[in-house]
């Protein structure tokens, strides 16, 4: 049975994380509670785990040595002076730099953290770990080494993004774990951009999570690619207090299978979220979504965007829950999965779903699954544009408003080259 | 002569729809094409453009005495062949200026022409715009992507000043179009016409025909042209209707 064997096999590495921590031993016990997934979990159900159990990871070495200079093309030049770089998950202060974010930011490791702003993170990390659902969350700060802490206090607004890099440096398949806590204080406000890099193509396991607080008022804008050939099983929690924004957009160009977990409560009137996506895949790449918003105060805004589009062998899943609570009165909650097939062996899977308890809500969700438009194929040839062309119009215009929304220039570039190679 | 239909018949989805069409157009002519709905107007003006939703069963297209029915749309654009959509298609996320240049460019490569870059292009496309009225606005909208009825119509005329075919086939532009819009797009279509163009009106009104004086006017019944005349016999058909014939 490879569950039980995995299972072992994630238990020889949490025993291996130095430093044992009262919280890490917490997420672990919660991880056992949970169990691995399986194929019956709807949340889970289209994820390869049969062929992620029957994988073995090298546990990360702790001392790697790697310089600035190798690191100097993955970092955007936006954030030459505002990065922070993880190396095999692990948060590593001597390759980042922090001397571009607003003095007033307070950059720490958790492990830091846990002394300066322990009852704070303590009470914080409780709630999350007793409401938590999902086993890799939880597997996720059980394996973490170092994570980081990032504090924006009140009406401080970043000028310069925060890049989150992370590095991966193994030959051999390792299981990594990172962990990145954001707090943004009342009307504050950060970019962040969230990359990776991988030394070897090798098909690693990654648990990146990230936590985030917006205080009243306080605005992320958030953009995550994921590429590579790895197993990540993405994490993003978040908790939007009273008028505070949360734009997200995140784009999948491949990956073993590239998992993304949100969940956005929001706990405050109008509080907003936007969530966008956009997954480009070839070969037998897969990419998973999971997002849950829950509407918890009146006046709550959601919008739930996904495009996919896919080649090869690909695979995608959508699968988007909105909750709307009793007291969730005027909220309005909207969500749209639209995908494109491009070969007779993609597939994509796509499950909209809707919980409302509030009666005066406006909500809508859908989903399409479709191959490229005959007509509008026709409509272009018809002016002169040859097929393989008109393919690419068509396709490069279907992700052109995700990929326009993209404020990085290099990687704004990059997805442009991605979405006309597919 | 630049078109000669022999015999054409045509299919879709199995169904036959023209049965045994003939039409032989001149340069420097204008044909009308009317008839009831159903009759198979806009199986032609497909059909003639390449669309491969339709199937020739029989007979023969010759553009400029070589036979087009093989060739795909694309190759039939670059002969000089173009149609305006009864219903432009509307595609997300492509600007109406990168399409028309991606459009200009694959006209000039399959001429042998080197395109024109995008400065040039967009100071030879301000200049066509003035032609079908239209604001500068529309060179950055998405591919009729919100467009109005009257603006989709108008875009159409626009890609024609823009590629400047030597045949236009014309489907129902002035459907759906008030009067002001109208006269504004047979403006811009009589100013492209000159004697080595042609002209194919698919229309179901005479109304457009007051503003864009045909040649010949033709009328069409269940696959095939039943009464060819002038342009006194789209008059006669306003007045009687077309079970008169």
């Amino acid at each position: 049975m490879p569950d039980a064997a995995f299972l072992t096999h994630l238990q020889e590495h949490f025993q291996k994380v130095p430093g044992k921590s009262h919280f890490r031993e917490k997420s672990w016990q919660k991880f056992l509670e949970l169990g691995l997934p399986c194929k019956s979990d709807s949340s889970f159900q289209y994820v390869r785990l049969r062929d992620l159990y029957s994988s073995t990871f090298q546990p990360v070495v702790d001392e790697v040595t790697l310089s600035k200079a190798e690191l100097h093309d993955a970092i955007l030049p936006e954030c030459a002076h505002s990065h922070i770089v993880f190396v095999d998950g692990v948060y590593t202060p001597s390759l980042s730099d922090t001397s571009g974010l607003p003095p007033q930011a307070v950059v720490l490791s958790l492990e830091e953290a846990f002394s300066s702003h322990g009852s704070f993170l303590q009470g914080h990390l409780t709630r999350f770990l007793k409401e938590e659902k999902d086993p890799f969350a939880c597997l996720s700060l059980s394996l973490n080494r170092r994570g980081v802490f990032l504090y924006l206090p009140p009406k401080i607004e970043a000028g310069a993004p925060l890049q989150c890099l992370h590095v991966t440096t193994g030959k051999l398949p390792q299981l990594s774990s990172s962990h990145l806590h954001l707090v943004l204080g009342a009307q504050s406000l950060l970019r962040c951009v969230v990359t990776s890099k991988q030394e070897a193509e090798s098909p690693h396991l990654h648990l990146p999570m990230m936590q985030i607080s917006l205080e009243e008022g306080a605005h992320l804008d958030l953009f995550t690619l994921v590429e590579g050939s790895s197993w990540q099983m993405q994490t993003v929690r978040a908790t939007l207090k009273r008028d505070a924004r949360l734009h997200s957009l995140s784009m999948t160009v491949g990956g073993r299978a590239a998992r993304q977990s949100y969940r956005i409560a929001l706990k405050g009137e109008n509080s907003e979220a936007h969530l966008n996506g956009l997954w480009m895949l070839d070969k037998n790449f897969a990419a998973h979504t999971h997002a849950t918003i829950e509407h918890q105060a009146p006046h709550t805004r959601s919008m739930q965007r996904f495009k996919g589009v896919l080649k090869g062998f690909s695979h995608s899943s959508f699968e988007g829950k909105i909750l709307v609570e009793q007291q969730a009165q005027k909220t309005e909650a909207y969500q749209l999965n639209n995908n494109l097939i491009l070969s007779p062996g993609a597939i994509a899977y796509s499950k909209p779903n809707l919980e409302v308890f509030a009666d005066d809500v406006k909500a809508s969700h859908g989903a399409t699954v479709s191959q490229v438009d005959e007509k509008q194929l026709f409509y272009l040839r018809a002016r002169g544009i040859d097929l393989k062309a008109a393919r690419e119009l068509v396709i490069a215009g279907f992700c052109r408003e995700m990929i326009d929304a993209i404020p990085y220039a290099g990687l704004h570039q990059k997805m442009r080259e991605v979405s006309r190679e597919r | 002569m630049m078109l000669r239909i022999k015999e054409l018949q045509a299919l879709i989805d199995g169904k036959a729809i023209l049965k045994g069409f003939d039409l032989h157009v001149r340069k420097g002519e204008i044909h009308a094409i009317m008839g009831p709905n159903g009759a198979g107007k806009s199986t032609l003006a497909r059909v003639l453009s390449g669309d491969p939703t339709y199937e020739v069963a029989g007979g023969e297209i010759l553009f400029e005495e070589q036979s087009i029915v093989e060739l795909s749309p694309e190759e039939r654009s670059h002969l000089g062949l173009f149609m305006s959509f009864q219903y432009p298609v509307e595609i997300p996320g492509i600007g109406n200026l990168q399409f028309l240049h991606a459009a200009h460019s694959a006209q000039c490569k399959a001429k042998g022409q080197s395109p024109l870059s995008e400065a040039e292009f967009d100071a030879f496309l301000s200049e066509k715009m003035q032609l079908v009225d239209v604001a500068c606005g529309f060179k950055s909208r998405g591919l009729n992507v919100g467009f109005s009825g009257g603006e989709k119509k108008r875009n159409e005329i626009l890609q024609m000043a823009v590629l400047e075919p030597k045949l236009a086939i014309l489907d129902e532009t002035d459907s759906g179009l008030d009067i002001d819009a109208m006269r504004i797009v047979a403006k811009g279509v009589n100013s492209l016409m000159g004697p080595d163009n042609a002209l194919i009106l698919i229309t179901h009104y005479q109304r457009l025909l007051d503003y864009i004086r045909p040649d010949f006017v033709h009328v069409v019944k269940e696959g095939k042209i039943v009464a060819s005349g002038g342009p006194e016999l789209a008059l006669a058909l306003e007045e009687k209707g077309y079970d008169w014939l």
